[in-house]
C-alpha cells in the first residue's frame, strides 16, 4: 500500500513530465515564424532574388551598394523597417498621407526625415562606412544634407 | 478495488489532467496567423481588402545611361461598417542581383482608401540585367504587430 510519501513523489514526478511535456510542446510551438508572409511569391526567382528574400527573412545582413553600383557594405532589415516605421509614424501624426505616389511634399519631407534618423551601413568588421536614407550615403555627404533637411522639417512638420 | 489502487487510480488521472490542461493551454497561446486574399501577379492584398488595381509592367526607360524599372500596386482597406486593419503601408525596395540600390518611401494609410508606391532609382549605370523590385506590404491591428507580406517584381535588363 502506498505511503502518502509515495503518492506525493507520484504527483510530483507527473508534474514534472507534466511540465516538462509542456515545455517541449512550447518549443515545438515557438519556432521562429518567418518575418514576411510569401502568399503572393512567384515561384519563379532567381538565385539572387532567392539569396536577398532569404536575408530579409531571416534579417540576416543585406549587401547594398552605392549610385555608381559599387557594394559599400550591410544594412539589417529590422533596422530598415524600424526606421522607416518610425519616419511613417511622424508623417502621419505630423504631417499627413501621400496624395497619390508623385506628391512631392510627402516624398521630400519623408526623404528628411530619414536623413535626420539614418541608418548605419557596415562592413565586415562592423564599422560604420556611411549611411542608408532611401539610398547609400557617404559620411560627410549626410553631414551636408542634414541643415537643409532640418529646414524641410521644420517647414511642413507641425 | 482496494484504497491503495484507487489513489493510483486518482493520481493518474490527476496527472493525466494536469498534462493535458497544461499542454492544451500552450498551444491555446499560439499566434494567430493572418491568411492573404485577393492578389495580382506580384503583391497580395491581406485579408479584409480587396484587390484594386496594378499598373501593367513598364518596359525599362533609359535617363542618359541609367535605367527605371516600377510598377504601382494597389490594395484597399475595405469598409465593411468598421475599418479592418488600423493601417496598411507599402514600400518597395530595388535590388541589382542580391544588391540593395534604394528604398522607395513607405505609404501609410489609416483609413478606407488604396495606398500604392513605386520606386524609380538609377541602379545600374552602364546597365545590368538583374533589376528587380521587392515589394512590402504591412497592415495592422490595434494591439497586434504588423503582419508583412513579400513579393517581388521579375528581372529586367537596364542599358
Amino acid at each position: 500500500m502506498p505511503t502518502r510519501r509515495t503518492l506525493l513523489a507520484t504527483c510530483v514526478a507527473a508534474s514534472t513530465l507534466a511540465v516538462g511535456g509542456a515545455i517541449a510542446a512550447s518549443a515545438g510551438s515557438d519556432a521562429p515564424a518567418p518575418r514576411y508572409g510569401t502568399a503572393g511569391m512567384s515561384t519563379e526567382l532567381t538565385p539572387a532574388q532567392r539569396e536577398a528574400i532569404a536575408a530579409v527573412q531571416s534579417d540576416a545582413p543585406i549587401p547594398v551598394q552605392d549610385e555608381t553600383g559599387t557594394p559599400r557594405g550591410f544594412v539589417r532589415d529590422s533596422t530598415l523597417t524600424a526606421r522607416d516605421d518610425r519616419v511613417t509614424l511622424e508623417m502621419l501624426e505630423g504631417f499627413r498621407e501621400a496624395n497619390g505616389p508623385a506628391d512631392e511634399e510627402y516624398l521630400e519631407l519623408f526623404e528628411a526625415l530619414r536623413v535626420l534618423d539614418p541608418v548605419a551601413v557596415v562592413d565586415a568588421d562592423g564599422e560604420t562606412v556611411g549611411y542608408w536614407t532611401h539610398d547609400f550615403k557617404e559620411i560627410d555627404e549626410l553631414e551636408q544634407l542634414t541643415p537643409e533637411a532640418q529646414a524641410t522639417v521644420d517647414r511642413l512638420l507641425r | 478495488m482496494t484504497q491503495g489502487s484507487a489513489w493510483r487510480a486518482v493520481t493518474a488521472t490527476v496527472a493525466a489532467c494536469l498534462l493535458v490542461a497544461l499542454v492544451t493551454g500552450c498551444k491555446a497561446s499560439e499566434k494567430i496567423v493572418v491568411d492573404s486574399a485577393d492578389g495580382s501577379t506580384w503583391i497580395k492584398c491581406a485579408m479584409g481588402q480587396s484587390f484594386v488595381s496594378e499598373s501593367g509592367d513598364d518596359q525599362p526607360t533609359q535617363f542618359g545611361g541609367a535605367t527605371e524599372a516600377w510598377k504601382d500596386y494597389y490594395c484597399v482597406n475595405e469598409d465593411t461598417g468598421s475599418l479592418w486593419w488600423d493601417r496598411l503601408d507599402v514600400l518597395a525596395r530595388k535590388y541589382n542581383g542580391n544588391y540593395l540600390c534604394d528604398t522607395s518611401p513607405q505609404v501609410a494609410t489609416t483609413v478606407n482608401r488604396s495606398v500604392s508606391v513605386s520606386d524609380a532609382a538609377t541602379c545600374a549605370p552602364g546597365g545590368s540585367s538583374h533589376i528587380w523590385v521587392m515589394g512590402t506590404h504591412g497592415a495592422s491591428r490595434p494591439g497586434a504587430a504588423v503582419h508583412r507580406e513579400l513579393s517581388v517584381t521579375p528581372e529586367v535588363t537596364s542599358f
